[in-house]
């Protein structure tokens, strides 16, 4: 689109000057700033309508008056302009117009100029992503879109995040957005499909960031709708890189760095003599109650049961379980290209060890891309990515099912006991430093092979298009990808460890497959006439998904030393498989005429076989216009400072479908037996009528560019999704505890803003600052049974209630301490305190206490480079507000004393009521509390407001030499400390739905990287 | 070319639309489950399957132990804050029974669906055995239920609600209210003599309800419903007639590893497959496991007080940790779970014997003394054979009858129930907890009584 401006500009240009002077024959070539020459560079005599080429070696020839001014341009490059000055030879390098890069924006089924977008769309450049995470895509992008918010409390390296993308579009179908690679929907599997559940992990790891070109994340329905079905998330649209015409490069990057627990302050525990008074106090206040609370014994007796009663000795067991860890990536790439054949190969390594001492993930990868030019109207493009993957770990509290393991890094910390030396004398790890005596010295349990998880995943993604040109305006494209995963995932429980006594030991192989094959088949049709453009696709596509498990398990082996399933005697063994498939027609049409009003309308007819047979097929569609002003004559006074802008507006619906694969089906599961009979047993009722959520998304804003400098664009989005796929809860009468069906209504509103400004751009300083800001509201609009409220989660922790947000947690309301007794106290109605208080938990009212989801999320980035690029620094500061989580660890170390016996309490349980401290923010701790203060109520709810520095670069390029074309050293720290935060001694990063899990914390890294280009 | 792009959709979307009909690789619709008696008597072992769901408070887990735990003679040798040790404290709450309540329901539910399919079944007197069965275990499950949820009629709790019937089919939405106490016996009752009228499945069925294991729950619950010479009729018979023989003093310690052993008229199997792992009553009991099931000092000591007595070896002294074993949780401990023989985890897996014959003799005793017959006659016969050289006794008191239970039936699910419908008070380590206090009735779960809006009450605390 540039390239057509600038040349509608000249030639305006060109009439009105219309000189002529005595001309000179001038030679020269065009080149990129490293030297590769640029064929088919246009060059014109300024202010003539006089052009030529340039040929294949990047060279030209043209006559111009002595006094004329060149001016080279070419596609994605910034044009210069050169006087002739009577010189024969005039030279021009060119530099890359990375404002153009942008301009290009990825969309479903194809790219278009983001000046003709009609949609809501943000794009990310493979290389931001590569630069926060080269572990994870989905953790490189933090705070770089609007709209989009990456959740993830686990620091687990290979854990899975959260991607949201615009509020919560379902409440019990997935919220994860669909990811499409190269135009192939990647696997629609879920985690169940892919995982049991001892340890959490993505899929998306599987995937090695440097090979990503850009990642453009598709928002309201304009965007969306053609992916129609499983859009209603948002979709996530990866391109990986290609070869590139002309060039040859050769590139490795390496990193090396070392992670630690991001909040240092977090998990913090009692220390010995702490602990030993509050042994004390607990054991006496139990004992005053009622003997048996104590089990007969006094607060002394109890605390001289520690390892080292006497007080002298102090364990910080937080340092002991959490330690440093280091982080090596290294990835080797090649480029290179003629005018027919391009070719990307890319090789990554990456290890990134956790910080619980012996867990770790690894990933290699391969990845070759190739395109080429079979003939003037056939391309091909074949992809292939292959990588392996493998994490060694311990078992986390992955779900939320009440319980925390005890051989899980928490559930050790929590059970040491802080007298307890972590060495004997000779130098050998104390065996017995648990206070329950379920568990054992952390190193013993983490840093031995007694007791782990592993998974290999092996994932294959290949695709191929055929793109055939049957006239200049018409063309078909084939894309068929196939998406292969295999995760085998191995537990281990030797016979002398922690949860494998019991069984004397157990080792288990599970064995996850899951293949996805796609097909979309796409007419493709673009005109221009008398200043109107208009293109159009219709297609149809097909979408199978299998998956199957296997799984085979012994127990009894012989000792610790083997763990090879034929070493120990038959477990079990299982297996099933599941398959979903889907087929859809498609078809868009976008109309623009003279690039100044737009208009686009898109089409998606899908068919599931989730879905029951009555409702099983559905209508998506969506209709956007723009207009863009910036091209009206009456804007020509004020061009610079509107020198883009554009309003746009899109209304449309989306789908979802439930994530399991026969809800609608009434069934009889085979699965059960009794004695060594077979077993067959009613498992699910019949919902025939089970059919799509839908939403409907409405999303008006401007995009607007002032003095080509400030970028600012801002969006209002309203998305309603009715017919939600909702695990109704039923009465356990019934003989289930829900079912699925299509019930309630939920609205996600926001408005999101970018900017990007190019503050000072001087040749030696140059300055952008890239800023974000959301804000959403997610609010359940209506529910089933005349608008009854609907309580779900753990321990019946949430609400669904009407006008009210998603995710509000529904607890007792902690009152606080009694400072003449100590005891805890709750209000008996939340809304009426007139009704006195009650210090048992049983007889306190629930009230709304928080919700999960922020009101305000963001980012700020600032770049700055120095000495024409050679010194740069760049931070990424992120943001949000509004928000609470569920301290799920917190209602272990926070028990008022009724775990006294199994766990120790975090070092802030240390302020209790004793008849010395009234003023005490925790009740006084009483063993086996028959009241439970401690049970979930909004004592455990947190607020998760912070201001966090994600990440800060510091690079250093070297200037280029002959031999290589670009060296880079940089230093970077990601997550280095908190700017602000309203709950200090916890990490404030969780998921979605704000429940704060049991499993290893958010880290941070200080990593050293090189890039070099030959 | 262009023929290619018009045929290839059309070839594609009719060979696809049958792919829009999936069907799991583990599960049969609805309709096609049960279409023969075979599937007829898998879908009665799916119903067991359910009930003994290898998971926390089944009546296969903790709750089989529930009376124990909840009884005069329990005690814990640690805790881990577990469910059993909960239980034994009464500090379970609403938010923590579900498990308890659904898989019970969740059995009765696929029984009930069995049931309609049954009826449609061309073979109906092949059929016939198997619905009986499914009579009988409707009629078990309910009484579960209303042993944990509801107060036993004869206890004076000033609480006379029942359980939720679930007599058939419900809708998805259905909301259930609470039947009277009155009602829930009856449908208990009812159930249970649908099956012995039946006078089917009289041979010895391992694990199953067959008609005798009916007639004995039925005899529980007429003992617990007060019914006394319907409760002796029902014993006496199984007594008389059934082909189960009380243990002899020899084999009395050996029977507790033995599937289908003489006297197990009822017992939930447990096998390698399925078996509740540690919330196994095997792995509370055990001194290396969670150890939240011992019995007291005094307990043991009364046991050891006669060492002609055979039960006396079903408890141990566990009062010191062998050396190198620091975490070895020491106390005294019922060995009434020591694994199936063969059982590759036995913690894990043992039998739950729900009814055994000497429990028929104890009933027969109660109901026995409470009508005026020879209630010393039943004790006698049992004791003869538990106790080396005993010697008959003439007469015998209330407090000899429940003394008889504590020897014989602890740690199988029985002694608070026998104290509170007798009107007594458990009383141990701390708590006294008569006959009407709201503890000896369990929560029905949150979620329930949420869901119900007010039509479900919860039971008073």
């Amino acid at each position: 689109m540039i390239r057509k401006i600038v040349i509608m500009l000249a030639a305006t240009i060109a009439f009105a000057a219309g000189a002529a002077a005595q001309d000179l024959t001038v030679t020269g070539s065009v080149t990129d700033r490293e030297g590769y020459p640029l064929e088919g560079a246009t060059v014109l005599v300024k202010s003539t309508t006089r052009g030529v080429t340039s040929d294949p070696e990047g060279r030209f020839e043209i006559s111009a008056a002595p006094d004329a001014v060149l001016v080279a341009s070419y596609l994605g490059y910034v044009s210069q302009e050169k006087p002739v000055r009577g010189e024969h030879t005039v030279n021009f390098i060119l530099q890359e117009d990375t404002e153009y890069l942008d301009d290009v924006i990825v969309v479903a089924y194809g790219s278009m100029s983001k000046s003709d977008f009609t949609g809501s769309a943000s794009q990310v450049s493979g290389e931001a992503i590569a630069n926060s995470s080269r572990e994870s895509v989905d953790k490189g992008m933090i705070g770089k879109v609007s709209g989009v918010r990456i959740a993830s409390d686990n620091g687990d390296p290979g854990s899975a995040g959260n991607v949201q993308i615009r509020g919560v579009g379902s409440i019990s179908a997935d919220t994860a957005p669909l990811y499409v690679i190269d135009g192939v929907v990647m696997s629609s599997s879920t985690a169940s499909d892919l995982q049991v559940g001892y340890k959490s992990m993505g899929i998306l790891n599987t995937i090695n960031p440097e090979d990503i070109e850009s990642m453009t994340v598709l928002k309201d329905a304009a965007a969306a709708s053609l992916y129609g079905s499983r859009a209603a998330n948002g979709v996530i649209i990866i391109t990986t890189k290609k070869g590139k015409q002309g060039k040859t490069a050769v590139s490795y990057s390496g990193e090396v760095g070392v992670s630690s627990k991001a909040n240092p302050r977090a998990l913090r525990m009692l220390d010995g003599p702490q602990f030993l008074q509050y042994l004390k106090d607990a054991g006496d206040n139990a004992y005053a109650l009622n003997p048996a609370y104590s089990y007969g014994y006094t607060g002394d007796e109890i605390a001289a049961m520690a390892a080292d009663p006497s007080g002298k000795t102090s364990t910080d067991w937080t340092d002991q379980v959490f330690t440093n860890a280091i982080l090596t990536n290294h990835q080797l790439s090649l480029t290179a290209g003629n005018e027919k054949t391009q070719i990307y190969a890319g090789l990554g390594y990456d290890k990134t060890d956790g910080i619980v001492v012996g867990s770790y993930f690894e990933r290699y990868s391969g990845r070759v891309n190739v395109d080429h030019k079979v003939a003037p109207w056939l391309k091909v493009g074949i992809r292939q990515m292959i990588s392996f993957t493998g994490t060694k770990g311990h078992s986390d509290q992955s779900t939320q099912e009440q319980g925390m393991g005890y051989a899980t890094p928490i559930g050790v910390l929590t059970q040491s006991d802080p007298t307890a030396k972590p060495k004997n004398p000779d130098g050998s790890w104390n065996e017995y430093v648990s206070w329950s005596g379920q568990t054992g010295n952390p190193h013993l349990v983490f840093d031995s092979d007694t007791q782990y998880n592993k998974t290999h995943t092996m994932r294959s993604l290949s695709s191929l298009d055929l793109q055939v040109d049957f006239t200049d305006f018409l063309g078909l494209t084939n894309t068929f990808g196939y998406d292969y995963i295999d995760n085998k995932q191995y537990l281990w429980w030797a016979p002398s460890s922690i949860d494998g006594a019991a069984l004397n030991g157990l080792s288990a192989a599970y064995i996850f497959q899951t293949a996805d094959l796609t097909n979309s088949t796409v007419l493709k049709y673009h005109d221009s006439f008398k200043g109107s453009n208009v293109s159009a696709l219709a297609g149809f596509e097909v979408a199978d998904h299998r998956v199957s498990y296997t799984y085979s398990g012994a127990n009894n082996f012989p000792n610790d030393k083997l763990n090879a399933l034929s070493v120990g005697q038959m477990h079990g063994v299982g297996g099933s498989s599941y398959r979903g498939f889907m087929m859809s027609v498609l078809g868009s049409v976008n109309y623009d005429y003279e690039n100044r009003y737009y208009a686009s309308a898109s089409f998606r007819r899908d068919g599931s076989s989730r879905l029951g047979p009555d409702s099983r097929w559905a209508n998506f569609w969506s209709v956007s216009a723009a207009w863009r002003l910036s091209k009206e004559p009456f804007m020509a006074d004020v061009s610079s400072l509107f020198h883009d802008f554009k309003i746009k507006a899109s209304y449309g619906t989306n789908g979802n479908l439930p994530a399991e694969y026969y809800a609608y089906k009434g069934l009889y599961s085979a699965s059960g037996g009794y004695g060594t009979g077979s077993g067959i047993y009613w498992s699910n009722p019949e919902n025939n009528a089970l059919g799509w959520e839908k939403s409907r998304n409405f999303n008006v804003g401007f995009d607007w560019n002032m003095y080509q400098r400030i970028d600012i664009a801002l969006e209002y989005y309203n998305k309603y999704t009715s017919s939600l796929i909702f695990n109704m809860p039923a009465s356990a009468v019934t003989g289930f505890s829900s079912y699925t069906s299509n019930i309630g209504n939920l609205l996600n509103q926001g408005v999101e803003f970018e900017l990007s400004s190019l503050n000072i751009g001087l040749r030696n300083f140059t300055w952008s600052t890239d800023f974000n800001f959301t804000w959403q509201r997610s609010t359940v609009e209506s529910l089933p049974n005349g608008g009854s409220d609907i309580i779900y989660g753990d321990g019946g922790m949430y609400i669904h209630r009407e006008g009210e947000p998603m995710y509000s947690f529904y607890l007792p309301v902690w009152k606080g301490v009694n400072s003449e007794n100590g005891l805890g106290e709750f209000w008996v109605d939340p809304e009426d305190h007139s009704k006195g208080v009650t210090n048992y938990y049983t007889e306190a009212g629930s009230a709304i206490v928080g919700k999960a989801l922020p009101d305000f999320v963001g980012g700020l980035t600032n770049t700055m480079t120095f000495m024409d690029d050679m010194f740069d620094i760049s931070f990424l500061i992120s943001y949000q507000f509004g928000g609470s989580l569920f301290d799920y660890p917190g209602y272990f170390t926070h028990s008022d004393g009724f775990r006294a016996a199994s766990m120790n309490a975090a070092d802030d349980a240390a302020d209790y009521w004793t008849p010395q401290n009234t003023d005490a923010k925790f009740p006084k701790p009483i063993m086996n509390n028959p009241y439970r203060w401690d049970r979930f109520s909004s004592r455990l709810i947190k607020s998760t407001d912070n201001i966090r520095m994600r990440e800060v670069t510091f690079g250093f390029n070297v200037p280029n030499t002959d031999i290589i074309s670009a060296l880079r050293l940089y230093f970077r720290m990601t997550n280095p400390f908190m700017i602000w935060s309203a709950t200090p001694d916890i990490d404030p990063d969780v998921a979605i739905n704000g429940y704060r899990t049991a499993d290893v914390p958010v880290t941070k890294s200080f990593i050293f990287g090189v890039n070099i280009t030959l | 070319m262009k023929k290619l792009i018009y045929i290839l959709p059309v070839v594609v979307i009719t060979a696809a639309c049958d792919a829009l009909d999936q069907n799991p690789s583990t599960a049969v619709t609805v309709d096609t489950a049960i279409t023969s008696v075979d599937d007829l008597a898998n879908a009665v072992n799916g119903a067991y399957y359910v009930a003994t769901y290898g998971t926390a408070l089944t009546v296969a887990s903790e709750m089989a132990i529930y009376a124990d735990l909840t009884g005069p003679d329990s005690y814990q040798p640690a805790s881990s804050g577990q469910n059993a040790s909960r239980l034994a404290q009464f500090s379970m709450t609403a938010n923590d029974t579900y498990n308890a309540y659904y898989y019970l329901y969740a059995a009765i539910a696929s029984i009930n669906n069995a049931l309609e399919k049954a009826a449609l079944l061309e073979d109906q007197e092949a059929a016939a055995p198997y619905v009986a069965e499914l009579y009988a275990m409707r009629g078990l499950f309910h009484f579960h239920l209303a042993t944990y949820f509801a107060p036993i009629p004869t206890s004076g709790n000033p609480n006379r609600m029942g359980i939720v019937l679930a007599d058939k089919v419900f809708d998805v939405d259905y909301i259930g209210e609470r039947a009277s106490l009155d009602d829930t016996y009856s449908l208990i009752i009812g159930d249970l003599t649908k099956a012995v009228d039946s006078g089917l499945n009289k041979e010895r069925n391992t694990g199953h309800m067959n008609y005798w294991a009916a007639l004995a729950i039925r005899s529980r619950a007429n003992l617990y419903s007060g019914n006394w010479q319907a409760a002796l009729d029902d014993a006496s018979e199984l007594i008389e007639d059934s082909p189960y023989r009380l243990y002899t003093i020899g084999n009395y310690m050996k029977s507790w590893s033995q599937e289908g052993a003489d006297e197990v008229v009822m017992e939930y199997l447990q096998t390698d497959t399925y078996n509740p792992q540690r919330y196994a009553p095997g792995y509370y009991t055990s001194p290396e496991g969670y150890s939240e099931y011992g019995v007291s000092p005094q307990f043991y000591a009364w046991l050891q007080e006669d060492p002609s007595d055979v039960r006396s070896q079903a408890v141990a002294d566990y009062s010191v940790a062998p050396s190198g074993k620091p975490d070895y949780n020491t106390g005294y401990y019922p060995l009434k779970y020591p694994g199936n023989a063969g059982a590759s985890v036995p913690a894990y897996t043992t039998n739950i014997k729900v009814f055994r014959l000497s429990e028929a003799v104890l009933i027969a005793a109660e109901a026995a003394l409470k009508t005026g017959a020879d209630a010393a006659a039943y004790l006698n016969m049992l004791r003869r054979n538990r106790i080396q050289g005993y010697e008959d006794v003439a007469s015998v008191t209330m407090d000899d009858i429940i003394n008889e239970r504590r020897k014989e039936l602890f740690a199988e699910g029985q002694i608070a129930f026998d104290y509170w419908r007798n009107g007594l008070a458990v009383v141990k380590d701390g708590f006294t907890v008569g006959p009407q206090d709201g503890k000896t009735i369990l929560q029905i779960p949150k979620e329930e009584i949420d869901l119900a809006k007010g039509r479900l009450i919860q039971n008073p605390l």
